[in-house]
Formats: C-alpha cells, sequence, structure tokens
C-alpha cells in the first residue's frame, strides 16, 4: 500500500504531474521518432543500393560473357 | 579537419569509429542526467517540481539553435567552398533539429502554463523559435521539391543562410526586449547563474542530446550517401541500358 | 533609371493586361472579409475585436496568391536567363517585379482597406492606423515574398511552398501590424509599431533583393 502511495505521489508530483510526465513523454517520443526514421531511412538506401549494385554486377558479367576479348 | 572530411569514404570510417563511443556517452548521460533530473535534483522554491521540465526543455532548445547553426555552416561550404558533403549533412541535418525545436515548443508550453499561466505567448523569443521551426521545415520542403536533387540543396542552403539571422534574434531576444520568457541563466557574460544541483542535470541532460544528435548525423549522412549513390547508379542503368541495348 | 522604370510598367501592364492578379486578390480579399459578418452577425462587438486581426490575415493570404507566378512566366519562356546575364543589376531587377507586384496587389489592398474595416464593424480611431500599417507592411510582404517565390522556381507544388517559406518572415509583420491598429483603438501611441514596420520595410528592402537574386542565379543554372 505505501507502495502505491508513492507511485501515486510520484504521477502527481506535487500537482505538476500533468505538466511535467506529458512534457517528458513528448520528448522521448520526439527522439524515439527521430531515431526510428533515422534508421528506417538508412536501411532503405542501403538494401536499394545493395539490390542495384547486384543488377550492375550481373549487367556487366554478362556483357562480359557476350563481349568476346577483342 | 573540414577537408579531412570531405572524402565520403573517410567519413563512413570515421564515423563507424566514433559510433560505438558517442553511443556509449550518449547512453551514460541520458542515465544518470534523467536520474539526477528526476530523483536526486531540488524542487525549485518559485516554480515547485515543474522545474524539472527545464531538463529538457533548455537542451532541446540549444540543440535547436546548434542544429540550425551547423546547417547554416554546412550551407556556406557547400555554396561558397563547393564541400561534397555539406548538402548532404545539411540533408541529414535538418528533420532532427525540427525534431528538437518541437520538443523545445511542446515542453515549453507546458512549462509556460504552470509558470505564467498561459500555454502560448507572442513575446520575441516565442515567435522567433516558432520561426525558428518553420524554417527547418522549409528547409525539408525544399530540399525534396525539386526533380533535380541537386537544384533542392542549393536552394535549401540559400534559405538556411537567409533565415540565419533569426539566430541571433532567438539568442538575444530576452535581452533586447522585454519578453514574458526568462533571461539566461547559463550561457550568460556573468558565467551560470544557477545552483550546481541544477546545473549538472542540465549539463549532462545536454550532452545526452547532442550525442543523440551526432550519432543519429553520421547514421543519416551514410543513408544520404548511400542514396546519392543510387542516384548515380539509376542514371547509369539508363546509359548502359541504351548503349548496350 | 530608365530601365527600372521600363521593368516596372512592362511588369505593370502585363498582369492588368491579363487582369488575373490584381482582381483576384481584390475578389478573394473582399469576398472572404465579407463571410465574417455573417458568420458572426449577432454578436457585433465579437466583430470589433477581431476585426484588425482579420484584415490583416487576409492581407497577408492575399498577398501570398499572387507570389508564385512573380518569376514564373519569365522562368518558364526563358527570359530569366536573358534577365540574369544582362548588365542591369539582378537585384535592381528584382525591386522592380517587386514594386510591379506590390502595384498590382499591395495598393488595391491598402485602398480597399478601409471599406473593409467599415463591413467589420471596426472602431473608427483604427482606420488611419490600419492603412498606414498596411502601408508600411505590404511593401515588406513583397519584398519577402521575392525571396520565396525564386527559391521555388521551378518546384513541384511551388504555390504551397512558397507560402510555406515566406510565412515565417511574415509573422513579426503581421504582429506588429495588428498591434499597431490595436494600440490606435485602445488610444495609446502607435509610434512603436510604426518604426518597427518601417524597420522591417527597410531591412526587408536592403536584404531581400540580394537573396533573391542569388535564389534566381541558382534557378538559372
Amino acid at each position: 500500500m505505501a507502495d502505491m502511495e508513492m507511485i501515486k505521489s510520484i504521477f502527481h508530483l506535487s500537482g505538476y504531474g500533468i505538466y511535467v510526465w506529458p512534457a517528458f513523454a513528448v520528448t522521448f517520443l520526439v527522439l524515439v521518432w527521430m531515431g526510428v526514421s533515422t534508421l528506417r531511412r538508412l536501411r532503405k538506401n542501403e538494401a536499394n543500393l545493395a539490390r542495384l549494385q547486384k543488377i550492375r554486377a550481373e549487367i556487366l558479367a554478362n556483357q562480359a560473357e557476350s563481349d568476346p576479348p577483342q | 579537419m573540414i577537408h579531412f572530411l570531405a572524402n565520403p569514404a573517410r567519413f563512413l570510417r570515421i564515423g563507424a569509429i566514433a559510433l560505438p563511443w558517442i553511443w556509449t556517452v550518449t547512453a551514460a548521460s541520458f542515465g544518470v542526467g534523467l536520474w539526477l533530473a528526476l530523483v536526486t535534483s531540488p524542487a525549485d522554491y518559485q516554480q515547485g517540481e515543474s522545474v524539472r521540465i527545464m531538463y529538457i526543455h533548455v537542451p532541446a532548445a540549444w540543440m535547436a539553435l546548434m542544429v540550425y547553426t551547423l546547417i547554416a555552416v554546412a550551407s556556406a561550404m557547400a555554396l561558397v567552398w563547393k564541400h561534397p558533403l555539406a548538402h548532404l549533412i545539411a540533408r541529414a541535418a535538418a528533420p532532427l533539429g525540427a525534431g528538437f525545436t518541437l520538443a523545445c515548443l511542446i515542453t515549453g508550453a507546458l512549462w509556460g502554463q504552470t509558470s505564467w499561466g498561459s500555454w502560448w505567448v507572442w513575446d520575441a523569443r516565442l515567435t522567433s523559435v516558432l520561426v525558428l521551426f518553420f524554417l527547418y521545415l522549409g528547409h525539408m520542403a525544399l530540399s525534396n521539391a525539386f526533380d533535380d536533387p541537386d537544384r533542392g540543396n542549393r536552394a535549401a542552403a540559400l534559405l538556411a543562410l537567409v533565415g540565419f539571422v533569426n539566430v541571433p534574434i532567438i539568442k538575444f531576444s530576452v535581452e533586447w526586449w522585454a519578453t514574458l520568457h526568462q533571461p539566461a541563466s547559463v550561457l550568460r557574460s556573468g558565467g551560470p547563474a544557477i545552483d550546481p544541483s541544477m546545473l549538472w542535470p542540465l549539463l549532462l541532460m545536454a550532452i545526452a542530446f547532442a550525442g543523440y544528435f551526432f550519432a543519429l548525423l553520421i547514421l543519416r549522412v551514410r543513408a544520404e550517401i548511400a542514396g546519392r549513390k543510387v542516384e548515380t547508379l539509376m542514371a547509369m542503368r539508363g546509359d548502359e541500358a541504351g548503349m548496350g541495348g | 533609371m530608365n530601365r527600372f522604370v521600363a521593368l516596372t510598367a512592362h511588369d505593370v501592364r502585363l498582369s492588368l493586361r491579363h487582369g488575373a492578379d490584381s482582381l483576384m486578390v481584390i475578389g478573394f480579399f473582399v469576398l472572404t472579409v465579407t463571410l465574417f459578418p455573417f458568420a458572426i452577425g449577432n454578436n457585433p462587438a465579437l466583430l470589433t475585436q477581431i476585426a484588425p486581426g482579420l484584415v490583416w490575415v487576409t492581407a497577408l493570404l492575399a498577398a501570398m496568391l499572387a507570389l508564385d507566378r512573380l518569376f514564373l512566366a519569365d522562368f518558364e519562356d526563358g527570359s530569366l536567363d536573358l534577365l540574369v546575364l544582362t548588365d542591369m543589376p539582378l537585384e535592381l531587377i528584382v525591386l522592380a517585379k517587386a514594386l510591379a507586384h506590390w502595384l498590382v496587389t499591395g495598393l488595391p489592398l491598402i485602398i480597399c482597406a478601409p471599406l473593409l474595416a467599415f463591413i467589420l464593424n471596426m472602431e473608427a480611431a483604427g482606420f488611419g492606423a490600419l492603412v498606414m500599417a498596411l502601408a508600411l507592411g505590404t511593401p515588406t510582404l513583397t519584398l519577402i515574398g521575392t525571396i520565396g517565390a525564386a527559391l521555388a522556381l521551378g518546384a513541384r507544388r511551388a504555390g504551397v511552398l512558397v507560402s510555406l517559406l515566406v510565412l515565417p518572415l511574415y509573422i513579426p509583420v503581421l504582429i506588429f501590424g495588428v498591434a499597431m491598429v490595436d494600440a490606435a483603438i485602445s488610444g495609446f501611441d502607435i509610434i512603436a509599431h510604426a518604426s518597427a514596420l518601417g524597420g522591417f520595410f527597410l531591412a526587408a528592402l536592403a536584404l531581400a533583393p540580394i537573396g533573391a537574386a542569388a535564389a534566381l542565379r541558382q534557378a538559372t543554372r
């Protein structure tokens, strides 16, 4: 029961809790969004790059086969 | 050092080495900073527990200004000295700066409601920070508004430089005009005016935010470099397809 | 000097001949403002209170309407490339275009403003200040607009983009413009607000052509 009281008082924070905790929550969410969007962009671009490089390597390999050495 | 980092491959190598260190510092600063901010630091005698918002509002504000300055410097390096990575750094930094500015505005509104009884007021500092937020959005929009990405980068760089006049306005607005927002307590000519028990969490959170920013910046620039290579390859595929048949 | 006047006159004549720019701006202004009394008709006191802000916001939006076309016609038919290369300073060319734009959009706005303030039941004490504030503010809006229009030249969705770019810089002009009218209505001195608006105008006059010219050079590269 004492724990419940302590948790409640942390949320309440002498009446300021309703401002303080949303502030921290919003900031946390913004930081998380920044991180997630960065990682997604990085994965997408590097995946695209890998795919294109593979295709290009295949094209060049095919060209090397079909063009006989001079 | 700037020219040292101009080579994309070198930037990536150095970035890869630095990244774990940056993450470590960031995590440690967040951990200790949040502990000090939320648990051990005292409540303010005037503002009570709401002063704890300061530990995220002020670092966010510092980051908002620092990132814009970084973008302005990168823009100058891109336009004047044609530094190859500068445009990419500016592109990568803008969304991060916008995020910090948004966090600053929202936490500021919450704090203002308890301190001043008002969510928003059109005083010089709040207005100029809102302008900063729009400048970030404009930079992001302009960078991506053209079919030719180079044109977008150059236009955004110009916007960044034109808008830089806003940064000293933000910084000195609380000194030049009678504003509701309180004057500087840390970065001022007489040195910090706040108690160490509050200064330490503030500085640690600032370091945490900065570390987080630089880590994400390195990753984003990596993404931009990859994106540019993709564009080049797409263009080349067109040429090769035309030639080879 | 002659070339400056000639360029301005040419642009004004072009806009008037097409009629779209100034008519559209005034039309939008009048229509929007006259809608409000219908919406808030039972509450004339409320109308009086918001009248200055309403007139200003509508003036702002109406000014933004014509901005993306400021350089567009010249850009599309190639004459912008020629203008960039002539020996007349590009900054001066930008000023000429800004003047033409203001004559066709800002000036009609200023002339219509008292009538619309009357429709909105604005207090008599504010009329003079409103006209003066708009006279000081609308040229600034046009000048700031040249930067946005030049930066967004050739972009996709240029109209929205220009608005996004100029809006942050418009906000201070808006704040002081409305405050000036409110001060006059409350009987306070308006010299401080007028000075601020005047300061914005001078700063824009000096700096906007430089920024816009740089952006135009980028666009034609």
